[in-house]
């Protein structure tokens, strides 16, 4: 009988992890597991390992406290998860695309989307905000400290 | 010494460095009112603009920013009952009823000034003990330091995460973390995979603004958010009720005191933060009142004294940052990486190596605190239009910032992708109620305890018997193995604080907040 199922998993899962650290990434990413260089990385792996086998323990002989998971004071605005997994998709392609596309094409595009994401539908101000904070980022980093921003190996080629 | 403190004086004391003290404080304080931002994320976001400006005058406005915050957090709380940042509430316990009574300016005005006694209290003390400390810890070997970052990352560890367990899983996976890259004794790659980007290893800046910023904005996203709504604030006809007159201000002085000393300790101890601060301040404010009964309906001294104890906390958090290179807490750690970017190693060399660089912070430190008694002045008047600001138009423009801050830093595509990558890490770490903060401070202080771990074990021949027959390294181990007993002995009787509790129910307190 398992009493708490989110801890249980996480700490199989650590432990996982940790043995899959241990038998195949140290060996081949750091060297023997008896030499100095491996020395940390094997004793915190070890240590990980550990704790987690004993929260697994736990997990099964301590079910949460009450109100330990308890909801938060209802919020007004609650996003459900396939908004979340859409924000991280947006910023992985955000830092994907700056390569390509860059900073003034790729972050007009991905502020857009971030706006109509979070709920915000009127066009003034999604225009007014994305305009200004990407003319004051490129003002604060282009001009006042000299550190440009990426043009866009795409726009390079298209302004050639 | 008085050559150094001359030298120190005319680097720090230029309009230049004046005006970065002055910014830091405008802008902690007007994104602490905010709620759901703090000066954490305040301070993580804008170092990658620092980079390219002096030493002093970005760290000097990262802990004006970072002082700012906590007061900044003070405004939503009186005006909204809204704490825009944890420690600020207590303050909402007796500001927002001063608010409702029309009384909305005292409180302001009253937290102001217990916040600048509480900074400057605190400043001095920090100007007052670092040197000696530095000197002391300047005795300490390799095995002394390994138990001293040992004995920090266990207490770190016990008061940021959910549990003492999961609060020692993170701290061990940020050590795991700080073994990426080339080996620091041996310079073996280790977990690079073959990428030249992660021979450096992993971007503290990226990691940083990826766990603390990207991820909140995720969590706050799953979790919900209220956004603020301004409401017309009582109008009093008396002139007294926007001011706080002398006779108020003299019966507090007595309760800022206290509350700055208590602030001042838990500020130099790591990992008891401001939080703690604040209602340990209003506790005490409380029990040695003569009205102990007004508390909670408006009480004056129910205002200065959380706000004296958690700014208090600020200066005296540098302590151990500066003489031992340990962060105590979340905010320290994130200004350490500031020294870090800008080729400051804090630590005891520090004070050795660049005197007039840190007793130059000292005089800036002090030179802010008398900025914040002008500067948020004009945002008690903004306040109700700042903190409105709906979360909807704030989280795209923050995310912005975050790609921005990341590639600003070093100009590497690869850092945007780290921070990505470690927004969505330390969202499930929230998740799976694991500490970011823990696994941030032990990602920071990895390296130095990698080092000082196998220097030690070099010079006994690779026996570990030297970490408990050195006396001050034994002690240490003591204290480390003595807090995880403590702690595990507390959490099992559930003998919890109750006030630490209060205060993570009553300000929302998300874990990358929880110093």
């Amino acid at each position: 009988m398992i009493a708490n199922r989110k801890d249980f998993k996480l700490g199989l899962g650590l432990v996982a992890f940790c043995l899959l650290l241990l038998l195949l990434v140290i060996p081949y990413q750091v060297g023997p597991l008896t030499e100095a260089d491996a020395l940390m990385p094997v004793l915190v792996t070890c240590f990980i390992m550990l704790l987690s086998i004993l929260l697994t323990i736990q997990a099964v002989r301590r079910a949460p406290k009450p109100g330990e998971h308890a909801e938060k004071a209802a919020p007004e605005h609650r996003s459900p998860w396939w908004s979340i997994l859409i924000v991280i998709i947006i910023m992985a392609a955000y830092a994907w695309l700056l390569d390509l596309t860059g900073f003034v094409l790729t972050s007009l595009g991905a502020m857009i989307a971030l706006f109509l994401v979070f709920g915000v539908r009127r066009w003034f101000p999604i225009t007014a905000i994305t305009l200004g904070t990407l003319g004051g980022l490129y003002l604060c980093f282009d001009v006042i400290l000299g550190a440009p921003l990426p043009v866009g190996t795409l726009v390079e080629n298209f302004l050639e | 010494m008085l050559e150094t403190l001359a030298t120190a004086a005319s680097q720090a004391l230029t309009l230049n460095n004046f005006f970065g003290a002055a910014l830091g404080i405008f802008l902690g304080s007007l994104l602490g009112a905010i709620p759901g931002l703090n000066g954490t994320m305040a301070i993580a976001l804008l170092i990658p603009v620092t980079y390219t400006w002096s030493p002093l005058f970005a760290i000097a406005m990262l802990v004006g920013c970072w002082k700012g915050s906590v007061y900044g957090g003070s405004i939503s709380a009186v005006l909204l009952n809204a704490p825009g940042t944890p420690e600020s509430a207590a303050t909402a316990l007796d500001g927002y009823p001063l608010t409702k009574q029309g009384k909305a300016g005292k409180a302001l005005k009253m937290a102001l000034f217990a916040s600048v006694i509480g900074a400057l209290f605190s400043d001095a003390l920090l100007m007052v003990a670092s040197p000696p400390i530095a000197a002391m810890a300047l005795m300490f070997g390799p095995a002394e330091l390994a138990m001293l970052i040992l004995f920090a990352l266990v207490v770190v560890a016990g008061t940021g995460a959910k549990s003492q367990l999961k609060g020692l899983i993170s701290t061990a996976l940020g050590m795991l973390l700080a073994t990426v890259g080339l080996d620091p004794i041996t310079t073996q790659q280790r977990f690079t995979f073959g990428s030249i980007d992660l021979d450096a290893g992993i971007g503290l800046l990226a990691m940083l603004i990826g766990l603390l910023v990207m991820s909140e904005v995720l969590v706050q996203m799953e979790e919900g958010w209220k956004d603020a709504h301004a409401e017309v604030a009582v109008r009093s006809d008396d002139p007294d009720a926007s001011r706080v007159t002398w006779p108020e201000l003299k019966g507090s002085l007595g309760t800022i005191f206290r509350s700055s000393l208590l602030g001042s300790f838990c500020g130099a101890l790591p990992g008891v933060g401001s939080i703690t601060a604040a209602f340990m301040g209003y506790d005490q404010a409380r029990r040695l009142s003569k009205h102990p009964e007004r508390f909670g309906k408006g009480e004056l001294n129910g205002v200065a004294a959380p706000e004296a104890a958690n700014n208090a906390v600020c200066g005296a958090g540098l302590i151990p940052l500066v003489t031992l290179g340990i962060p105590g807490a979340l905010s320290a750690a994130v200004i350490m990486g500031a020294f870090m970017i800008h080729g400051l190693a804090p630590g005891p060399m520090l004070m050795m190596e660049h005197p007039e660089t840190v007793y130059g912070l000292f005089m800036l430190l002090i030179l802010s605190d008398f900025f914040m008694l002008v500067i948020p002045l004009p945002l008690m008047k903004l306040g109700q239009w700042v903190i409105s600001v709906p979360r909807a138009y704030l989280f795209p423009v923050i995310l912005a910032l975050c790609v921005i801050g990341a590639f600003g830093t070093h100009q590497n595509l690869f850092d945007v992708k780290v921070m990505v990558f470690f927004g969505v890490v330390g969202y499930l770490l929230k998740k799976w109620e694991l500490s970011p903060a823990a696994l941030l401070i032990a990602f920071i202080l990895g390296p130095m305890a990698e080092v000082y771990l196998r220097q030690a074990l070099k010079i006994s021949g690779g026996d570990p018997a030297i970490f408990v027959t050195k006396p001050l390294a034994a002690l240490f181990l003591a204290l480390a193995v003595g807090a995880i007993v403590w702690t595990t002995l507390r959490n099992r009787r559930g003998k919890k604080i109750g006030l630490a509790g209060e205060a993570s129910s009553k300000a929302d307190i998300s874990d990358n907040q929880v110093e």
